[in-house]
C-alpha cells in the first residue's frame, strides 16, 4: 500500500485500531514532507513498515490463539462430557453391584433352605431317612478309626395308625411334632435323630456305652409317655417302643440298623411301651428286656433307670439279676 | 450518552454500561466469532465517552470467567483508553473479580494491573 492510501485508509475501530492510527498518522507526516529531511523520511518509513509487520504478525497470533482455545474448549467439553457419563455407569454400576449382593444373599437363604429341605423332614425339623443314613454312616466310620461306643435306637410310635383313624391326619401329624419334641428333649446335640418312616424314628448316640443308651432309651419312653396329646374330643397318650442296639467293630450300617429293628420288634412284640437291647459283646448273646407297665409310668420308670445301670449290664456277668424285678427280666 | 445493555449469550459476555452512572461492567465468558465486529463499537463508545467525563469518577468492573486471545486484546485496548482517561484526570477505578479458585483469572487480572499507573486497580475474590 502506498504513503498516500495508507494515509487516506478508513478508521474501522476494530481491535488495532490504535496500531493503524499510528501508522496513518505516520503516513500522513510523510505525505506532508516530500522532503528527505536529512535522513529521517527513510527512517520513519522503516518505522512504519516494521510496526505494520509487527501488527499483522500479532493479527495472526490472536487467530492462532482463538483456534487453538476453540479447540482446548471441544475437547475440554468432550472429556467432561465422557467424565459425566463415566460417573452415571459407576452411578448404576454401583446401583446393580448392591443388587447383586443382594441375589447372592437371597441366594445363600435359598440355598439353605434347600438344604434344610433336602436334608430334613417337614413335619417334624429332623432329618430325614436319606440324611440320616449319611449320619450313620459318617458315625460308624468314625467308630472305626476312634471306638468310643455307638449306639442306635429304633422306635416306633405304638399303635400310631390308630391315631389317625379316630383323631384324624391333622392330629396325628400333631402327634408326631410333640412325639418328636419328648424324645428330642432327652437328647444331647451331638445326638442325632431322624425320621425313617411314617411313625419310625431312629436315634444314633455317638460316645454312648449299651447301658448309657438303655437308660436313655427308658428316659425316653417314659417323656413319651408323659406327654399329653390334644385329640380331636380329649387329651390323649401315645406310647413308643424302642430297639436298641450297640454297633460292632467293622459292621455296616444296614446290619446295625437291622439289629436295632429287630430289638423294636421284640419289644413290640412283647407288649409295646417299653424297650428291648441286645447284649453281645462278650459273644454270646443275652438279650436285656425292658417290659412297662403303662399304669404308673413315674414310679416305674425310676425303677427301670435302675435296672439298666451299668452294674447290671457288666459285660462278661454270666447271670444278671436285676434288683427291681418286677418290670426287669433278662432273656438268654 | 444512552446506557448500553446486552444480555450474555454463549460466546458473549454481558455488557452492562451504564454511562449514566458512570459504572460499566463486563461479565462472563467471551470468546466471539468476531471480536472486532463485537468489541469495536465498545471500544468506540468508550474512547468517546471517557473523552466527556474528563474529571468524573468512573468505576469500570470486569467480572470474567474465560476469554479467548483477541477478547484479551479487546480487553488490553480497553485498559490503554482507561489508563489515557486516568493521565487525563478522570479518576477511574478498574474492579477486577475472579471466582475463589479460578487461578487464571487472578493470574490475568494481575497481568493487566501491571500497565497501568494511573487507574486505581483492584482485585477483588467472589
Amino acid at each position: 500500500m502506498s504513503i498516500s492510501n495508507l494515509c487516506r485508509s478508513e478508521q474501522d475501530f476494530g481491535l488495532f485500531d490504535h496500531e493503524e492510527g499510528v501508522i496513518r498518522r505516520a503516513a500522513c507526516f510523510l505525505e506532508g514532507h516530500p522532503e528527505d529531511l536529512g535522513g529521517l523520511r527513510a527512517t520513519v518509513l522503516e518505522l512504519i513498515q516494521a510496526f505494520q509487520q509487527s501488527a499483522r504478525e500479532q493479527k495472526q497470533l490472536l487467530r492462532a490463539g482463538d483456534r487453538q482455545q476453540e479447540q482446548l474448549r471441544t475437547v475440554s467439553r468432550e472429556l467432561k462430557e465422557k467424565s459425566r457419563l463415566l460417573e452415571e455407569q459407576t452411578r448404576h454400576l454401583r446401583i446393580l453391584n448392591t443388587d447383586l449382593a443382594h441375589e447372592v444373599e437371597a441366594r445363600k437363604a435359598l440355598e439353605v433352605d434347600l438344604r434344610i429341605l433336602a436334608t430334613t423332614d417337614p413335619l417334624t425339623g429332623v432329618y430325614n431317612r436319606r440324611r440320616f443314613l449319611q449320619l450313620g454312616d459318617y458315625e460308624l466310620a468314625r467308630e472305626t478309626r476312634t471306638p468310643q461306643g455307638l449306639s442306635l435306637l429304633a422306635l416306633d410310635i405304638d399303635h400310631f395308625k390308630k391315631v389317625n383313624d379316630v383323631h384324624g391326619h391333622g392330629v396325628g401329624d400333631e402327634t408326631l411334632v410333640r412325639f418328636v419334641q419328648a424324645c428330642s428333649s432327652c437328647l444331647r446335640a451331638m445326638d442325632s435323630i431322624g425320621r425313617t418312616g411314617g411313625e419310625e424314628f431312629a436315634i444314633l448316640l455317638p460316645e454312648t456305652t449299651l447301658a448309657e443308651s438303655c437308660e436313655l432309651a427308658e428316659r425316653m419312653r417314659a417323656a413319651v409317655a408323659a406327654c399329653q396329646m390334644q385329640g380331636s374330643q380329649e387329651p390323649f397318650q401315645v406310647t413308643v417302643s424302642i430297639g436298641v442296639a450297640q454297633s460292632r467293630e467293622g459292621e455296616p450300617l444296614d446290619d446295625l440298623m437291622a439289629r436295632a429293628d429287630l430289638q423294636l420288634y421284640k419289644a413290640k412284640h412283647a407288649g409295646r411301651n417299653r424297650w428291648h437291647a441286645e447284649l453281645d459283646q462278650t459273644g454270646p448273646s443275652r438279650r436285656v428286656q425292658k417290659t412297662m407297665s403303662g399304669t404308673r409310668p413315674s414310679t416305674i420308670s425310676e425303677g427301670s433307670v435302675s435296672a439298666c445301670t451299668s452294674s447290671t449290664l457288666t459285660p462278661g456277668a454270666s447271670s444278671t439279676s436285676f434288683s427291681p424285678a418286677r418290670v426287669t427280666s433278662i432273656t438268654a | 450518552m444512552e446506557n448500553r445493555f446486552i444480555p450474555a449469550l454463549e460466546r458473549s459476555p454481558e455488557v452492562d454500561f451504564r454511562y449514566g452512572e458512570n459504572h460499566l461492567a463486563l461479565r462472563g465468558e467471551a470468546y466471539p466469532e468476531d471480536a472486532a465486529a463485537f468489541f469495536g463499537p465498545l471500544l468506540k463508545d468508550l474512547t468517546t465517552y471517557c473523552q466527556s467525563i474528563q474529571g468524573q469518577d468512573l468505576l469500570v468492573e470486569f467480572q470474567l470467567e474465560y476469554f479467548n486471545t483477541s477478547s484479551a486484546k479487546a480487553l488490553m485496548n480497553m485498559i490503554q483508553v482507561l489508563e489515557g482517561a486516568a493521565r487525563s484526570g478522570t479518576r477511574v477505578a478498574l474492579r477486577w473479580t475472579f471466582q475463589k479458585d479460578d487461578d487464571v483469572m487472578r493470574e490475568f487480572g494481575e497481568d493487566f494491573s501491571t500497565e497501568l499507573e494511573h487507574v486505581h486497580f483492584q482485585l477483588v475474590q467472589i
